[in-house]
Formats: C-alpha cells, sequence, structure tokens
C-alpha cells in the first residue's frame, strides 16, 4: 500500500465522513415538523460534497398508500418539468420492483438493463445519465421511501465504495423517518384525546333551571324568570300562558311534544321528560330538557303539573361533537394500534375489542388471568420493574404511569411495549378500584432507535477518520519486511555458525543481506519523514479553536457512543499558527482516541474529556487533551513515543511517534504529563511564530 | 529406491524476506522451494510429494488467502502457514477457518517458524499416512470378485449367510464359501472390521461399489 496514494483521496473522505457524522447528529432527536427541511438540506450537502446535480426523496402518498412519488427534490440546475405528483409505478416501474425486493439500483444510461425500457424513457426525458437509488427501510422492514442521486451533465460511475457511503447517508434518512411517522401516529392520538376530554368536562357544567308552575283547568302557566331568562326575555315580556310555551315550540318538535304531554296527563305516573328545541327571542332554537309531575284529585285527574327546564343545547351540540371526536378519537386508536382497557376491582377487565388479547397474547375473549399472563411474558430483565410499578399504583403513591418495557409475545416472540395506566378511582385507604390504561405496540419504533445507535457505531469507528491510522499501519507493513528478514538472517547465520564445520562463506553473505535490509528500512524511516515534511509548503495560517472544532465534529460520535462527556474550553484570540490542517488534525484525533481508550475502565459519568486551547507562555497557541482516565504509570511515561512501544493490546505503538514526528515537523512540541486528580493531559505547544519551516 | 522428503514451498513478494527465511530453513536441515509470487507458485504445478506452504497474505496479484483457496483444491492439499506484515484480524480468522496450522507475524522468531514448520509436517505426514491406509484397503477391496462384492454387501448389511444366499439366489454352502475368500483377500476376519472397511471407503452409501 503506497502511503502517498493512500493520502490522496483522504481530504475528500475526511470532509464526507464529517458530513455522515453531522447529517447523522442533527437527525438524532430532530422534532417531527424539522424533519422536512433536514432532509432537503441533507439532500443538498450531499449533492454538493459529492457533486450531484441533483436529489430525489421518494415516498409513499399520505392519501393515496399505493402511489410512490418525490416529496423531497433537489434540483439546483434546474430542468424539464417534473410532474406535479409523479407516480413511480407509470414512470419507473422497473426501478420501484428493484426497490420493493430491498435492492439498491444504479442506472447508466449508456448501459441500460434490458428490463428497464420505461425506466430508461423518462430518465431520458428528464435528462438523467445516471442515477443511484436506494430503498429506505427501518430495520429491514416495509419500503418507507427511496433515495436517490442523479448527474445531468456528466456520466457518474457508482463504485461500490460510493453506494455504500450513500447507504449510510440513507440509513441516516431512513431512520428518521421510521420515528417521524411513528411520533406523528402517537401525536394523533394524544390530540384526538385531548379533544374528547375537553368536551366532557363542558358537558358536566351545571346550568340552573327555570321553573314552570301549569294550572291545567285554567291553562295559566307561571313561569320563573330563570325560565324565561333562558329563552332571551326579562321576566315582564312573556305572559304566563301555556300558548307561551306552545308558540316557542320548534314546528319540528311541535306534535311530538304536545302527544307526550297528552298521553302523560292521560296516565299520570312517575315524571314526565321531554327534550325539545324552543324558540329564543334571538329567533334561534334552544335545546331544553323538560321534567314535571303532575298533582292529581280525588279521582286521579291532574290538576296541575310542575316541573323544570333546563338548557340543554351545549350539551346537545357536546354530544354530537363528542359522537363524532369519539369517532375520530376510534379511528386515531386504530390508526395508532392502540390498545385500551379498563380494569376495575378483582381484576375485571373491561375491553372494546380484542386487540388487547392480540398484542399480549391471550386466547381471544379470553377474561380470567389476564394480569398473570402479563407478568409471565414481561421480559425477565424488566418485569421486577414492571411488578414494583405495578404494585404502586395499586397500593397508593403514583396515579399515573407510562413505561416501556419488552415482552415476551407467546407467538410473535420478543416485541416492545409503551403502557399508559391512570388511576380512575381509590377507595377510602386508597386501594385501586378502576385504572384505565393503553397499552401500543412500539417495536418499529425501538428498532429504529436501535438501528439508529448501530448506526452510529458504523459510523464511528475512529479508523475511519484516522489516516494516521491507516499510514501507520502501511508503515509497519513495509518495515516488518527488512526487520523479519534482518531477524531470520540472524538466525540462519546462527545456526550456520554452530554446524560442524561452521558454513563461513554464506554467513559472509548473510551479513552483507542484514546491512543491506538495515538500510532499506532506514530508507522507509526516511520516506515517511520525508513525506511527512513534503507537505511544508501546504502550510495555511490555521486558528487552533478551529481546529479543536474540526476534531470534536469527528469525534462526537465516537465520544457519545462511548459514553464520554466531550467538553471545549477555547480561549479567545490565539495567536494563528501555520500548518497542515489534516497531519493536524489527525494528530488531535489520535489523542482524543488515546483518551477515550484511557478511560474505558472508568465507570460512566466519570469519563470527561476536556479540548483545551491557551496561549503559551512563550506567546504560542496550545492545545491540550485531558482525560480523567486512568493515567500513566511513571515508568511508561519516558518510553511513550518509542515506536512500536504500545500498551493497548492490539496496538502497533506506532500513533504517538508519528504524532510527534509532526508536531516536531511544525516546529511545536508534544508534553505529556499526569492530571493531579486522575487522568492524563497531551499538550501540544506552538511556537510563537506560527511554526515557520526550520 | 527412497521417498521423496518433505519440501517445504515458501512464497513472498518480498525477495530479501524470501532469501532470509528459506536460508533459515534450510540452515535447520529442510528442504525448501522458493517462489517470488502466488502465481510462480501456481505455475510450477501442484507439488506430489509431501511438505508444507509458508505464506505471506499481502501480495500484488493472487493473494496468500486466494493461493491458501487454490491449494486447498488439490487431491492431497498441503498444510499452510501463513508469515505475514500485518496480521489483521479478519485476515486472521479467514486464513484459520481455511485450515491454517498457523498465523505468523513479522518478524517472526525462528523458534516459532520452524516450530510452525515442525506441526505444519506433522499434520501432512498423518494426512498422508491415512490416504495411503486407504489407498490399500481399496487396492484389495477391487481384488474381490462380482459376486464375492455382492456376498460382502450382504455381510456388512448384517444379513445372515442363509439370507444372503436366498438375495442372490444361491445355496448357503457357496455363500460360504465366497465369505472364506473375502477373508483372505481383505485380510480381515472379523464382521466389524468389514464393517469399518466399507464405511473408510464409503462404500454402499453415497455412491455404487467401483467395478
Amino acid at each position: 500500500v503506497g502511503i502517498t496514494a493512500l493520502h490522496a483521496n483522504v481530504e475528500s473522505r475526511l470532509r464526507f465522513e464529517t458530513l455522515l457524522a453531522d447529517l447523522s447528529t442533527r437527525f438524532i432527536n430532530l422534532p417531527a415538523e424539522e424533519m422536512d427541511r433536514e432532509i432537503e438540506d441533507g439532500q443538498r450537502r450531499v449533492c454538493e460534497a459529492l457533486r450531484f446535480d441533483m436529489s430525489a426523496f421518494w415516498q409513499w402518498t399520505d392519501s393515496h398508500p399505493r402511489i410512490f412519488t418525490i416529496t423531497h427534490l433537489y434540483r439546483p440546475g434546474g430542468g424539464p418539468p417534473a410532474p406535479e405528483r409523479p407516480d413511480a409505478q407509470n414512470l419507473f416501474p422497473w426501478s420501484l420492483q428493484q426497490l420493493m425486493d430491498g435492492r439498491t439500483v444504479p442506472f447508466l444510461m449508456e448501459d441500460p438493463p434490458p428490463a428497464a425500457v420505461v425506466d430508461q424513457a423518462s430518465y431520458l426525458r428528464f435528462g438523467i445519465r445516471s442515477s443511484l437509488t436506494i430503498p429506505l427501510s427501518a430495520g429491514g422492514g416495509a419500503l418507507m421511501g427511496a433515495l436517490s442521486f442523479n448527474a445531468r451533465r456528466a456520466v457518474q460511475a457508482w463504485p461500490s465504495t460510493l453506494v455504500d457511503r450513500l447507504r449510510l447517508v440513507a440509513q441516516i434518512f431512513a431512520n428518521a423517518l421510521a420515528r417521524k411517522s411513528s411520533d406523528m401516529r402517537l401525536r394523533e392520538s394524544e390530540a384526538a384525546l385531548r379533544r374528547s376530554r375537553e368536551q366532557f368536562a363542558l358537558a358536566m357544567e351545571g346550568s340552573d333551571d327555570g321553573l314552570w308552575d301549569w294550572e291545567i283547568a285554567t291553562n295559566r302557566v307561571y313561569y320563573s324568570p330563570r325560565w324565561k331568562e333562558m329563552l332571551g326575555y326579562a321576566d315582564d315580556e312573556l305572559p304566563n300562558a301555556f300558548a307561551t310555551w306552545e308558540d316557542r315550540l320548534h314546528p319540528e318538535d311541535q306534535e311530538r311534544a304536545l302527544a307526550a304531554m297528552k298521553s302523560y296527563l292521560a296516565a299520570p305516573r312517575s315524571t314526565f321528560e321531554l327534550e325539545c328545541r324552543l324558540r329564543h327571542k334571538d329567533g334561534r332554537y334552544r335545546w331544553i330538557l323538560t321534567r314535571g309531575r303532575a298533582s292529581c284529585d280525588a279521582q286521579g285527574r291532574p290538576i296541575r303539573m310542575t316541573g323544570s327546564n333546563r338548557d340543554i343545547t351545549g350539551r346537545k351540540q357536546v354530544e354530537a361533537q363528542l359522537r363524532k371526536s369519539q369517532a375520530q378519537l376510534a379511528s386515531a386508536v386504530d390508526l395508532a394500534e392502540l390498545a385500551l382497557y379498563e380494569e376495575g376491582q378483582g381484576e375485571r377487565f373491561t375491553v372494546q375489542d380484542n386487540r388487547i388479547h392480540d398484542l399480549l397474547g391471550l386466547v381471544p375473549g379470553q377474561q380470567e388471568g389476564i394480569r398473570a399472563h402479563w407478568v409471565n411474558h414481561i421480559h425477565p430483565d424488566d418485569r421486577d420493574r414492571m411488578v414494583d410499578i405495578s404494585g404502586r399504583v395499586r397500593t397508593g403513591g403514583l396515579d399515573r404511569i407510562a413505561s416501556e418495557y419488552r415482552y415476551l409475545h407467546p407467538r410473535r416472540g420478543p416485541i416492545w411495549i409503551t403502557h399508559l395506566v391512570h388511576v380512575l378511582e381509590r377507595d377510602s385507604d386508597g386501594r385501586v378500584v378502576r385504572t384505565v390504561g393503553v397499552l401500543q405496540d412500539i417495536t418499529p419504533r425501538k428498532q429504529a432507535e436501535i438501528d439508529t445507535l448501530r448506526l452510529r457505531q458504523d459510523l464511528s469507528h475512529a479508523s475511519r477518520v484516522t489516516t494516521l491510522g491507516e499510514m501507520v499501519s502501511a508503515f509497519a507493513h513495509e518495515i516488518k519486511q527488512p526487520l523479519g528478514a534482518i531477524l531470520s538472517n540472524a538466525e540462519a547465520a546462527d545456526l550456520l555458525l554452530r554446524a560442524d564445520p561452521p558454513d563461513l562463506a554464506q554467513t559472509l553473505e548473510i551479513l552483507a543481506d542484514i546491512r543491506r535490509d538495515d538500510e532499506r528500512a532506514g530508507e522507509i524511516i526516511q520516506r515517511i519523514r520525508g513525506f511527512l515534511r513534503k507537505r511544508d509548503a501546504e502550510r495555511v495560517p490555521l486558528d487552533a479553536n478551529d481546529l479543536v472544532r474540526d476534531v470534536v465534529r469527528l469525534v462526537q460520535n465516537d465520544a457519545a457512543l462511548r459514553e464520554v462527556a466531550l467538553q471545549t474550553e477555547l480561549a479567545p484570540d490565539l495567536p494563528r499558527l501555520r500548518g497542515d490542517r489534516v497531519q493536524l488534525q489527525q494528530v488531535l484525533v489520535n489523542l482524543v482516541i488515546n483518551a477515550m481508550d484511557a478511560m474505558a475502565e472508568v465507570p460512566v459519568g466519570k469519563r470527561n474529556l476536556v479540548l483545551q486551547t491557551a496561549r503559551t507562555g512563550t506567546g504560542g497557541a496550545e492545545v491540550a487533551v485531558a482525560d480523567s482516565g486512568t493515567g500513566i504509570p511513571a515508568d511508561r511515561l519516558p518510553r511513550l513515543f518509542e515506536p512500536f512501544y504500545s500498551t493497548k493490546p492490539n496496538g502497533l505503538g506506532m500513533g504517538l511517534p508519528i504524532s510527534r514526528t509532526i508536531v516536531e515537523a511544525h516546529n511545536g512540541r508534544i508534553a505529556t504529563e499526569n492530571n493531579p486528580g486522575g487522568g492524563a493531559t497531551f499538550r501540544i505547544l506552538f511556537p510563537p511564530d506560527g511554526g515557520t519551516p526550520p | 529406491m527412497s521417498l521423496p522428503g518433505p519440501v517445504i514451498h515458501v512464497v513472498d513478494d518480498d525477495p530479501s524476506h524470501l532469501k532470509a527465511v528459506c536460508r533459515l530453513l534450510r540452515a535447520a536441515g529442510h528442504a525448501v522451494q522458493a517462489y517470488a509470487s502466488a502465481e510462480t507458485f501456481l505455475a510450477a504445478g501442484p507439488p506430489s510429494g509431501p511438505g508444507c506452504a509458508v505464506l505471506d497474505v499481502c501480495m500484488p496479484g493472487f493473494d496468500g488467502l486466494q493461493l491458501q483457496e487454490a491449494l486447498a483444491k488439490a487431491r492431497d492439499p498441503l498444510p499452510v502457514l501463513f508469515l505475514t506484515g500485518h496480521g489483521d484480524i479478519p485476515a486472521t480468522v479467514r486464513a484459520m477457518k481455511a485450515g491454517a496450522v498457523d498465523f505468523l507475524t513479522k518478524p517472526a522468531k525462528g523458534r516459532d517458524l520452524l516450530e510452525a514448520v515442525r506441526q505444519a509436517l506433522g499434520r501432512d505426514a498423518q494426512t498422508r499416512r491415512r490416504t495411503a491406509d486407504l489407498g490399500r484397503q481399496r487396492a484389495r477391496y477391487e481384488t474381490l470378485s462380482r459376486r464375492e462384492r455382492e456376498v460382502f454387501a450382504g455381510v456388512v448389511a448384517g444379513r445372515l449367510n442363509k439370507q444372503i444366499a436366498a438375495d442372490l439366489g444361491i445355496v448357503e454352502r457357496t455363500v460360504k464359501a465366497h465369505r472364506a475368500r473375502i477373508v483372505v483377500k481383505l485380510g480381515e476376519p472379523s464382521v466389524a472390521g468389514m464393517v469399518r472397511l466399507a464405511e473408510a471407503l464409503d462404500l454402499f452409501r453415497k455412491k455404487p461399489p467401483s467395478s
């Protein structure tokens, strides 16, 4: 592996890795509303970084779940007008089938697949000469969308290294999409629940009643002021006559109301009750609930009737709305696949459908032993926690819980459940009488979270951002050839000299070869040094703080994954230094990764890494990497920068020596010390003149 | 005439390292054949005699792991050990899974290399002995006549003389006579021994006995 060739594409790769780490960090915990903007921004940044002409983001249409269409199009150069809602089934049927089968689809106009005639025509129409489309799915699930990158001017080939990078980008988008859809569903159902709760509260508000007293013989009726007020009148505005009521009945209700009254009076028993509309002073009708009771003479004939009126217009409206919102709620519950139940005393479960039975793997319609079944199937690692919470709900203290736990479904295997319990009623001893609960299967969302974590692990391979690592191993490989030869030759000479008679002629040959290999090893070392110095010409003015910020972006994923708290303390107004940005970045990345390795044994919460900049006593810039790890044993300090000296099980022992060579080539030096409170600090000190080459 | 001794085939694209390793192995008393690339090794044709191969992993063109794969296809594959500048874990795992005897990194100590070579040669000798035994047994089996093979098949299938006679439409006395000749020809008096032989030669299971 040639070291120079290795360095050739390093800068573009680092740029891409930074972009990838950036995108991944940005999409984690992004609110759903901001997702669309970030997707477009991501498309733009990838296109700019890799010089694509356009990028399309495809998704299933919300209103037509069978139509796959473009939702985000990045096309700065313009082009032939795209249809409003392009349908992949019509325009790119072959590609769509490939995507549905989970395949990434490369397309080159020069070499189109024979089965892709329609697709080819569409690409021609939109002036695309080369395209790569990647399916988006979370955890290998159903196709959620697709991300394509296209070239219009030049032919873009799709080597596997490029495809692999773009797949990582696509994976970030796919995870974001999966989270967005599950967030949205959850929010819709929450909103529907809230609406219906408010309306219930409204309905419960009491209103005072208006009273009436009717003397049947005279047909005189006393109406209380409140009765009249209900219809918008002052006390003196309405005559106390039966007709006052009768005339104000809604034409549609009139017949029914009078008939009800007549039939009650014919055989007055218990209470009269009627719901009807009465005309308000403003001309609109109000819904009124009338209740009354007749008193009779000795013969049982009704002589008078008294009662109350209640305005139930609000309730009627609420009822209508409630019916509507209940329907909405039901569909939200359906959409979010929520399983609802009510639990009464003695483990009596009330459910509306069999969804909870499906979710918990019960026998359809099962009534008994639900709680025991549930407890038995909770994942053993989560069971104690859930039993404890459940106990606290039952015996007081906790009125509302929301938990997520793993559940071993008898048929489907392990799933993730989110479970809300709300206590409705307790008895005087504080024991639970009634609770309602909601369960939801959140396995897909959890899967997406796990995928995101795994993705971050993929992204975090430190080796991908350290060319130093690669340089080190390339260098180690080269230098080991002469070293190996020298060792084998020396041992062969040893055997030949012990032989009887000793083979002196061959031993002399061997000594000559050993000398030659020693020179070769020296040349390799010179070449590395020369390579590091050769880049002197590329020195540019640098700000140490920018350098630290670049490094933080490269390692933030790694730090999050290793649960290391990464902190920067940047001094303002630092003197500039001159140097090779990539080389110095590599030195810092190497120091940071060493520091994180040193904290692997330290408990989580005590892993602190500080990147610090400061002005040195002599007026130069200083960058320090301080960790809270195990520190460096005193006897190892002097050997730290020796080649092939490593304290790591798989270390090559070349990182620090090369780092030192780079820093010294910048006229700087590296200092090491143990911190008084534990851990170690590595300082890179640059001279005040900004590191003029020697 | 003496059989040829084991030969160690060393493949390394670094000429200086190749020379040094060959020198060390020769000084330790081994017969050595050096190759500057996997291609020259393959071009020389499959080595017929006993021995082992010492391969570098990273070589331009055909690399050590590919060469290992190619060697494994031979009738009597040579045991392989690797000697490499940069032993990364995936390559090591792949090599060991494919049956490598050892995976040494440069610079390797002479003692380690010679020990690994000793083990490889031991393994090769064992394989060859087993192959030779099998060849002898097959040769003996092939001296049986067609009828004797039929009787042999009946015996190892656990059938009684009477049943074999009925199967073949001959009298029991003839079966006994065949059995006596089979015992002499195979040098194997026990039924258990015959069953073992049939298994070792893989008769009657995957393919019919060769005629």
